[in-house]
């Protein structure tokens, strides 16, 4: 009973914090010309693809787990919060292989993105600015 | 289960275990507001992500980042590892606990396309025995070291020691890594866990997926074998493996043959991995048969997990092993228990193994464990 009557408040909150979550763009160096989709994003962020197509190594940036840029790109891009690829990295650093470096805020992801030509990053597309492309948007679920 | 809960001291030992387990869990719980401090991540506890302590230095920061080691500034060299406590109760056996090792990941990546990467392990710290009492013959040596030369995705060289690419747990078999305290059985019967020698691996990405392969060979004498299953001395293998990360699912596929003493034995493995929410399976079946008698062997293992509550995952693992040829022939084997991971760098685990009847391979029994990445 008591689910019942707050199943219309928690249904409310969840439609609120939709409203509220802000678009977050992928950004890279203004020099790299592409265009990225979800599979492509997941597969850079999960080191799974590790080359540009000019040889280039792909050096992905992330912000800190629990920042509201890091957990809007996660739910677009994996379905699930930052905490369901910590198995995935773990196995990862068996392997040799660390996750992507993290930087603490949009603004030093900018700055990152836009000083190195291998880079890639993301960030509230309010923060985007003209130092870097913008390779894709994020809506905040995917709908593939 | 009777059979082995059959008299008090037993029973005593277990519930000894158990409180011991239990009392990790709470010094977990206790130690949660302090890590929060340091560097506070997704729920409360260092996240893996965020620096715990940066130094500034000539070389750059060097930073610690829990469950990820040290990174020595802008060297490309990064030092960190792990070590697990466990306690195993067998059926017929006396009672161990054991703090059995320091396993040390050191990665140096000088340049982007070349990397060096070991695994040392000291070994034999620790060990409590039920009626022999302490035990301690430490030792060092080497479980990984390979370098490997990355031009593109799709071509990467590899030379050294590293795990056997066959099927999913040979290529993460440490405790931390795995969501049980005892291991398929197949994993100590059927195939060298290392090989040494050289590997050619890369990606490509068909269909919204990711399609690996592996091809590799031991032409050279093994460095540092172990020695369950005896080693052989010369393996050429290859594996393919496609994922869709995306959609939560992954395929492989592994063949493995090896040689000793002139004798031949070839391997054939399918494997797969699936993710939806809470729920995850993993597959694995090898078959094995040839010239070397000792690794004839049928094996099919599923295990499934279920996060019931954050952190909090319910483990079952079904195994029918089969030595062909053998007196022992088949057994079917269930392993149940549960894992906590209330951090990335820490993880506890609790389980029980069940068997239709004991062989040397298989020995009903309690296991637990407790580990930490550092």
């Amino acid at each position: 009973m008591a689910f019942r009557a707050l199943l219309p408040i928690l249904v409310g909150l969840l439609w609120a914090h939709g409203l509220a979550a802000e678009e977050i763009v992928v950004v890279v160096h203004p020099s790299r010309v592409v265009s990225l989709d979800a599979t492509d994003i997941a597969q850079i962020f999960l080191k799974q693809r590790r080359f540009w197509g000019d040889g280039d190594a792909i050096v992905p940036v992330n912000r800190d787990a629990g920042s509201p840029a890091r957990e809007a790109f996660s739910r677009a891009i994996f379905r699930d919060d930052s905490r369901s690829q910590v198995a995935y990295w773990n196995r990862a650093y068996f392997g040799g292989v660390l996750p992507p470096i993290t930087l603490a805020s949009d603004e030093a992801v900018v700055r990152f993105v836009a000083s190195d030509p291998r880079a890639i990053g993301y960030v509230e597309a309010s923060r985007a600015n003209e130092s870097v492309r913008i390779a894709a948007r994020l809506s905040g679920r995917r709908d593939d | 289960m009777k059979r082995f809960l059959r008299s008090a001291p037993e029973m005593q030992r277990i519930v000894s275990a158990l409180a011991l387990l239990a009392g990790t869990f709470i010094l977990a719980s206790v130690t949660r507001p302090a890590a929060a401090q340091l560097a506070p991540g997704t729920f409360g506890m260092p996240s893996g992500d965020g620096a715990v302590f940066s130094l500034d230095s000539p070389i750059g920061p060097i930073e610690y980042r829990s469950a990820r080691g040290v990174r020595f500034g802008d060297t490309g060299l990064n030092v960190g590892g792990f070590s697990t406590a466990e306690f195993a109760r067998e059926a017929g056996e006396p009672v161990e606990v054991a703090l059995d090792s320091f396993n040390f990941l050191v990665l140096f990546e000088p340049i982007q396309s070349f990397r060096i990467f070991t695994e040392l392990e000291a070994g034999g710290l620790i060990e409590y025995e039920e009626g022999e009492g302490t035990n301690s013959d430490p030792s060092l040596h080497v479980e990984r070291l390979y370098g490997e030369l990355s031009l593109e995705d799709a071509f990467n060289l590899r030379f050294g020691k590293f795990q056997t690419p066959i099927g999913r747990w040979n290529l993460v078999p440490a405790e931390p890594f795995v969501w049980t305290a005892v291991d398929p059985v197949v994993l100590d019967t059927a195939f060298d866990e290392h090989m040494t020698g050289v590997a050619l691996r890369g990606t490509v990405f068909p269909l919204e997926g990711a399609l690996e392969y592996w091809l590799y060979g031991q032409i050279m004498d093994p460095l540092s074998p172990s020695t369950t299953p005896p080693p052989t001395d010369r393996n050429v293998g290859a594996r393919l493996q496609f994922t869709r990360s995306l959609e939560g699912w992954s395929v492989g596929s592994s063949f493995l043959a090896s040689e000793r003493g002139g004798e031949w034995s070839f391997l054939g493995g399918l494997d797969a991995e699936m993710h939806r929410g809470p729920f995850e399976l993993l597959s694995e079946w090898t078959y094995q048969n040839g010239a070397i008698g000792d690794r004839d062997i049928f094996d099919l293992w599923v295990q499934g997990r279920y996060e019931i509550v954050w952190d909090v995952s319910l483990v079952a693992r079904f195994e029918r092993f089969d030595r062909l040829g053998s007196k022992d022939r088949d057994v079917v084997i269930g392993d149940v228990g549960m894992a906590w991971q209330p951090a990335p760098w820490l993880i506890t685990k609790a389980g029980y193994r069940l068997s239709d009847r004991q062989t040397s391979d298989v020995r009903r029994g309690l296991f637990m464990s407790l580990s930490v990445i550092f």
